[in-house]
């Protein structure tokens, strides 16, 4: 099948357009209970500063059972709660509902592991200046593990960029909708490399501003 | 200024029970630099820890000031610690941070106006010697300016006490003695109480009033730095003692006295005190019929006394040398047998 160029491009930038108000804010909103949820993880588990091993349990229980889900399954799962919260359940706004509920654990898991990095000694020597556990979480733990943080959500975002092209199997729309739609389904060869070249090219440009401004932050 | 009462720590880990601290009693006085001393795993660590309550006693209690430590609210726990200052092993700075904002902060905890803030780190760089690495990250120093760095930190608020966590044990031998000429200048200037803790006997020699050996989490023996190196009553002491005032005689020199045919016995020689200006050998050779061979001797300065460890070896008759002996502990020194050779 021959494809009309003309038609193509606007198709191309309307999806990428797409693809990136899914996974921006996806990435907003999961970052607003991922961050939170992560320190939480981190400051309730044994011999830390607010040890609370009942929190901890359960939190750490329903991060592993969201994150053990295939994302494709967990869109259709969460089709009910999905209309009720965006009143639909087909397009990008639909898209980005479970999208959140995807990555909000991811991030957290992420966000444990850049604060769980920083030496313990570290988290020692807040705790003997006296400073009160919400002084160590934000003058201390956050700040330390800042540049860790940035590439974790690197991480993030590209993991977004993937689930939302999946979210194109719903009629999510962005990028991946248009690969499917014209490349797999109508196997339109030169619809799907256009389409994964672009995401090829988001991607890595995700991966290198991430990693530039890492290291910007850890200033060397 | 630091009173442990019966102070116990139990650490539970499934079943196993390990006692860290067993009824562990003393008292650090105000002013003074005192120095808790131990293998690894004596306890020293869980000890210093239960002054800031960064570990809880099991049992017993620590006062520091008038403050039970373990009866305090959180609250006024963390204003407590903010009196007491604590610098560690590995320093435990904050990369992310320039040396200035390390050492400030505390004081940011605090609240405290970035105009004071300022002046006080300034101070603080000054008076650690770090004035021209302010700016730097604490990655770009080395061990000893990053230690400079955490106790210019642990100084920012203006501590009564200060804990040292294996303080120079990550450093070399000459950065380790600039460091502790800090902590005695801290300790002579502003008067602050310093507790240590370190498996360096050179460490308590060098700068401590007094000292408490540890073993298996029990103080073993305590007392003056001049008294525990003079008299030593524990083998612990008395092994940490000879780690640094060797008086144990290499291989080859006790086969090479083996060799001798005449009869002598060999001493180890304390002189503490005035007693270190004694010609005390030289009278031994002109009074009795003995020759007097030093072995080995070694002369340093505990709490700014001379204090003075020879080992020598007199030679003659049984008799004599009994008789030179009896002498020698007529004058204020210590003498002890260490080996003897009858032919």
């Amino acid at each position: 099948m021959q494809v009309d160029w003309s038609t193509f491009w606007v198709d191309i930038l309307n999806a990428a357009g797409d693809t990136l108000t899914m996974v921006g804010f996806s990435l907003l909103f999961s970052a607003v209970i991922g961050i939170p949820l992560g320190v939480v993880l981190v400051v309730t588990r044994k011999g830390h500063i607010l040890e609370n091993l009942a929190v901890f349990n359960i939190l750490n229980a329903i991060v592993n059972v969201l994150r053990s889900i295939p994302f494709i399954i967990l869109m259709v799962a969460i089709i009910p709660f999905t209309r009720f919260i965006v009143g639909t359940s087909i397009g990008t706004s639909a898209a980005i509902v479970p999208l959140i509920v995807y990555a909000g654990p991811y991030i957290a898991r992420l966000v444990e592991n850049s604060l769980l990095e920083i030496d313990p000694g570290i988290v020692e020597a807040a705790e003997a200046m006296g400073a009160t556990p919400w002084q160590t979480i934000f003058r201390i733990l956050l700040p330390e593990a800042f540049s860790s943080l940035i590439l974790s959500f690197t991480i993030a975002t590209i993991g977004l960029v993937g689930a939302s092209a999946m979210a194109g199997a719903v009629g999510g729309g962005g990028l991946g909708d248009l690969a499917i739609a014209y490349g797999y389904q109508r196997f339109d060869t030169d619809v799907m490399i256009v389409t994964v070249v672009l995401l090829v090219i988001l991607v890595q440009g995700l991966q290198s501003a991430g990693n530039i401004l890492s290291r910007k932050i850890r200033r060397r | 200024m630091i009173r442990f009462e019966e102070v116990t720590k139990i650490y539970e880990s499934g079943k196993n029970e390990v006692r860290a601290l067993n009824n562990v009693s003393f008292e650090v006085k105000k002013g003074e630099i005192y120095g808790v001393v131990g293998y690894s795993g004596a306890g020293k660590s869980s000890l210093l820890r239960c002054v800031n309550l960064l570990e809880k006693p099991t049992s017993g209690h620590v006062f520091v000031g008038e403050d039970d430590m373990a009866g305090l609210s959180p609250k006024d726990l963390r204003r407590k610690r903010k009196n007491i200052g604590m610098i560690f092993q590995h320093f435990n700075l904050l990369n992310a941070k320039t040396v200035f904002d390390n050492i400030a902060t505390p004081l940011y905890l605090l609240g405290v106006k970035k105009s004071a803030i300022k002046e006080k780190v300034n101070d603080l760089l000054e008076f650690v010697g770090l004035t021209e690495h302010g700016h730097k990250y604490p990655d770009q120093l080395s061990g000893g300016q990053k230690q400079r760095v955490g106790i210019a930190r642990a100084l920012s608020t203006d501590p009564d006490l200060l804990l040292c966590d294996e303080a120079t044990s990550a450093l070399d031998p000459q950065t380790t003695s600039s460091i502790l000429k800090l902590l005695k200048k801290i300790n002579k200037e502003y008067n602050i109480t310093i507790l240590i803790i370190t498996h360096e006997m050179n460490v308590i020699r060098e700068i401590c009033d007094s000292v408490a050996v540890m073993e298996g989490g029990e103080v073993v023996e305590k007392g003056s730095v001049f008294d525990v190196f003079a008299k030593p009553q524990t083998e612990t002491a008395t092994r940490f003692v000879s780690s640094v005032l060797q008086d144990e005689l290499p291989e080859s020199l006790k086969v090479l006295l083996k060799k001798q045919d005449r009869n002598h016995k060999i001493f180890r020689i304390v002189f503490t005190g005035a007693s270190t200006g004694q010609p005390l050998l030289s009278q031994i050779a002109k009074k009795f019929n003995v020759d007097v061979s030093v072995l080995y001797g070694h002369v340093t300065e505990l709490q700014d006394v001379p204090f003075g460890n020879l080992v020598v070896q007199l030679i003659g008759d049984e008799q004599e040398i009994r008789r030179a002996i009896f002498f020698v502990n007529q004058s204020e020194v210590e003498v002890r047998e260490v080996a003897s050779h009858a032919s």
